[in-house]
C-alpha cells in the first residue's frame, strides 16, 4: 500500500504562526493499478500522550515545512480575496436589488395624480433621474405643491 | 388612435406594451425618459387599448392600438408594423439615461437589424440558453432594424407568425429522417417554446431565406442594454450605459400564466 501526501499542506490554523498541526490530503493506493483513495487528514505534530506522531514525520519528509509554509501564505491570500470577491458580489447583487427597486418606487410615484399629469417636464425628469427614495420623495412633493399652487391660483383666477 | 405617419427617411423609437397595466406604465416611462435625454425623438408606442388611458396620445408621438388580445410577445407584431423607416425596439422595461440615445440609428451602417449580444460572459446573467443543436445568440430586449427594407418587414412579419404557432403547440422544427418534431436537438420544449429568441435563432439558422440578413451587434453593446445586475458580473461597458434594462422589476415570465393559454 502507497502512501503519498499531496503538496499542497498548509498549517492548520491558517496562517505560518503556529506549526504544530498541518492539514494536507493523503493519497492511498493499494497496488500499482488499484484505486487511489484521497483522504483529507488533519495531522498534529505530537500523539495525546506526546509521544511523536509518524504521519507528522512523513509529511514533513514528503512536503516539507518550507513548502507548507509557502502553500499556507498562498491560501491565505487566496481565500482572502475570495472572500472580498464575493462580499463585492453581494454587494452589487444588492445594489442590483435596489435598483429594481427604486424603478418600481418611482413608477408608482408616477401613477399619482398630481404627477400623472404634471406638464413640467423638467421637473418630471428630475424625478425619473432621482438616485434613491429620498429624492424621489423630495421632487414628488415638489411636483405634488406645484400641482397645488396651480389649483390655488386657479381658485384665485376664477373668485 | 394617432394615424402613424410615414415620411421617409424617418427614424423612430417603438415601444411595446401588452398584457399587464405595468409594462404600459413603464413604456410610457421609457418614452419619456428618451424624451428627457433626446427631445426630438420620435416615439411610437404599440398597446393593448384595455390598458391604457389619455397618457396613451399624449405621451408617445404615435399611437398603435394592437389588434391581439394581451398577447405575451405583442413585440413581435410590433415590430412587424412599425411606422418607421429605421427603428429602434425597446423592451418597455428599460429606461433611458444618456443623451447618446439620439445616435443610435448611426450604429446600423449597412446591417439589417443589430442586436445586443448573448454569450458566455453573460451566461450567469441570464437564463440557461443552450440547446443541443445551438444556442441563443442575440438579446431581443432592444433591437435596431431597417424597417424601410421589406425584406426585413417580411422577417418581423415571419418571425412574428412563427412564434405564434411555436407557443401554440403548432410548429416545432422537425426531424428531416421521420418528418415529426425533433424533441432532442432543440432542448425542453416546453421552456424553449416560450423564447422569441429560439424562433429567431431557427429562423436565422435553418431557413434558408433569411440567409442573407445582415445580423450585426451593437459595438460596446452592453451600454445598449445594460441589466442592473451587469455590475455583480462584472460585465459594465466602456462608455456609460444609454438603456438600463430592469428586467427583474415588472412581474412576468410567469409560468402560471402561461397555463391559461396566450
Amino acid at each position: 500500500m502507497q502512501k503519498t501526501w499531496v503538496d499542497n499542506a498548509f498549517w492548520t490554523d491558517g496562517t505560518t504562526e503556529a506549526k504544530d498541526t498541518v492539514t494536507g490530503i493523503l493519497e492511498i493506493q493499494d497496488g500499482e493499478d488499484g484505486p487511489v483513495t484521497r483522504q483529507v487528514l488533519t495531522v498534529n505534530k505530537l500523539n495525546p500522550d506526546g509521544t511523536p506522531n509518524p504521519d507528522w514525520d512523513n509529511i514533513m519528509e514528503q512536503v516539507g515545512a518550507d513548502k507548507i509554509e509557502a502553500n499556507t501564505t498562498e491560501r491565505h491570500q487566496r481565500k482572502n480575496a475570495e472572500r472580498t470577491q464575493a462580499h463585492q458580489h453581494q454587494q452589487e447583487v444588492a445594489k442590483a436589488k435596489a435598483l429594481e427597486e427604486l424603478f418600481n418606487y418611482k413608477l408608482k410615484a408616477f401613477e399619482i395624480e398630481d404627477i400623472k399629469n404634471c406638464t413640467d417636464r423638467a421637473l418630471k425628469a428630475k424625478l425619473r433621474k432621482a438616485k434613491n427614495t429620498v429624492e424621489v420623495n423630495v421632487y414628488a412633493t415638489m411636483i405634488i405643491m406645484e400641482s397645488l399652487k396651480n389649483e390655488s391660483t386657479e381658485e384665485e383666477s376664477a373668485e | 388612435m394617432n394615424q402613424p405617419k410615414k415620411s421617409p427617411p424617418s427614424n423612430g423609437y417603438l415601444v411595446v406594451a401588452s398584457r399587464s397595466k405595468s409594462f404600459y406604465i413603464s413604456a410610457l416611462n421609457l418614452i419619456e425618459s428618451i424624451k428627457d435625454h433626446y427631445p426630438e425623438a420620435d416615439c411610437c408606442l404599440v398597446v393593448d387599448k384595455d390598458l391604457t388611458d389619455d397618457r396613451a396620445e399624449t405621451i408617445p408621438d404615435k399611437t398603435i392600438y394592437t389588434e391581439l388580445q394581451g398577447d405575451y410577445r405583442a413585440k413581435l407584431w410590433g415590430m412587424w408594423k412599425t411606422p418607421y423607416d429605421r427603428t429602434l425596439y425597446v423592451d418597455a422595461d428599460v429606461e433611458c439615461v444618456h443623451e447618446d440615445v439620439s445616435t443610435v440609428f448611426d450604429e446600423l451602417g449597412d446591417h439589417h437589424m443589430m442586436f445586443t449580444e448573448l454569450n458566455a460572459d453573460r451566461d450567469h446573467a441570464f437564463q440557461n440558453r443552450y440547446f443541443p443543436a445551438g444556442q441563443f445568440e442575440h438579446n431581443g430586449g432592444i433591437c435596431l432594424y431597417d424597417s424601410s427594407n421589406e425584406k426585413v418587414l417580411s422577417f418581423m412579419e415571419r418571425w412574428w407568425r412563427l412564434y405564434t404557432m411555436q407557443k401554440r403547440d403548432e410548429w416545432w422544427p422537425t426531424d428531416p429522417a421521420t418528418g415529426k418534431w425533433d424533441l432532442v436537438s432543440y432542448g425542453d420544449r416546453n421552456d424553449n417554446k416560450w423564447w422569441d429568441q429560439f424562433t429567431l435563432w431557427y429562423m436565422l439558422h435553418k431557413e434558408e431565406e433569411w440567409s442573407d440578413m445582415s445580423v450585426g451587434i451593437f459595438e460596446d453593446d452592453a451600454r445598449w442594454n445594460t441589466y442592473t445586475n451587469y455590475n455583480a458580473f462584472k460585465l459594465q461597458s466602456k462608455n456609460p450605459p444609454v438603456f438600463m434594462h430592469h428586467s427583474r422589476s415588472l412581474q412576468k415570465d410567469n409560468p402560471n400564466e402561461y397555463q391559461h393559454g396566450i
